[in-house]
């Protein structure tokens, strides 16, 4: 009961204490109208949420957001496991994985690897990574092999949860 | 191929008067004449006129789709061409209504639009323009950012 006397009292004297009292005397109406616009605003802002959601992704209904995600390279979206929680379980998700490789027909079935070795200190390793397509002009069928990106090997197992979940 | 007129009415009244052929290419417009063919005036309650307005020029563009290679290739830079006019907010406006109207082509074009236009964005980027609440403690936005740093272009990745 004490506790919530005093959050009430914080929450009723705070407006007072952010404004200095020299401005209360000399403008009367402005930081009555500033107090008005603060709770006002602080409403608008939480209608704002309201009403601007749908534009938003992040209350974009699911399969959309796997629409948009399935099309993006692999790299961005390692950077967008960033964003939040929520986009990083999307991104590692079983169900993402699998509509991402069925969506386009562009992204390849297989990713292969090579590193450069037993070369150099493990710091300047790199595993290299190419995709492979189908080229389907063409009545035999051959694959064709695109660079993809390098990685610094000694980050790898970091990510070899990801790359097996594959 | 009937020319009937139908109009459609956006969320905030603007109407539109089109082809029964163009309004079927919203499939939502398509099952609604099936259920009952005598409907003329349709009212859309999730877009407004003006996202209304794109889906429509859109359908029309594709209401006869070729299959002739040359015809191809000149809708996919119409597309393109299309897809330029907008920013990333009317884009999330246009994704929400292709989804609610069911035009299929549009939702494949937008989605691709919208991926294309956000694969360079920082996260930071990402959050704003989608309003996504960051819910990483700055602890974990440091680890997770460390275990994909290789992911970001070097100009925004902190030397360690």
């Amino acid at each position: 009961m004490k506790r919530k006397d005093d959050d009430n009292d914080r929450f009723y004297s705070s407006p007072s204490k952010l404004d200095p009292i020299p401005l209360d005397l000399k403008m009367t109406t402005v930081p009555s109208k500033s107090h008005m616009k603060k709770s006002h605003q602080n409403k608008l802002e939480e209608d704002e949420n309201d009403t601007t959601n749908p534009s938003k992704l992040d209350s974009l209904p699911l399969d959309l957001k796997m629409a948009i995600l399935t099309r993006m390279p692999a790299k961005s979206l390692m950077k967008l496991r960033c964003v939040s929680k929520m986009w990083s379980s999307i991104i590692r998700s079983r169900g993402f994985i699998d509509s991402y490789y069925a969506t386009s027909s562009r992204q390849s079935r297989f990713i292969v690897g090579f590193s450069n070795g037993v070369f150099g200190t493990p710091e300047e390793r790199l595993t290299f990574f190419f995709s492979f397509s189908h080229d389907e002009g063409q009545e035999s069928s051959s694959l064709l092999p695109t660079f993809e990106m390098a990685v610094p090997t000694y980050s790898f197992n970091n990510h070899t949860r990801f790359l097996a979940s594959y | 191929m009937s020319s009937n007129k139908i109009v459609l009415t956006s969320s905030d009244g603007e109407s539109f008067e089109v082809e029964e052929v163009v309004a079927r290419k919203l499939q939502i417009v398509g099952h609604m004449l099936e259920d009952d063919c005598v409907i003329n005036e349709i009212p859309l309650q999730n877009v407004t006129g003006d996202i209304l307005s794109m889906v429509i020029e859109y359908c029309k563009t594709h209401v006869d789709e070729e299959e002739s290679e040359e015809a191809q290739t000149k809708l996919k830079t119409w597309d393109e061409e299309f897809m330029k006019k907008f920013d990333i907010k009317t884009l999330l406006q246009i994704i929400l209504a292709a989804n609610y109207l069911n035009v299929k082509g549009l939702l494949d074009l937008v989605s691709q639009t919208i991926a294309d236009t956000i694969k360079d964005y920082t996260p930071e980027q990402i959050r704003e323009v989608f309003g996504v609440e960051n819910d990483y403690t700055e602890e974990e936005e440091a680890e997770v950012r460390k275990e994909n740093a290789w992911a970001f272009d070097e100009a925004d990745t902190p030397k360690p």
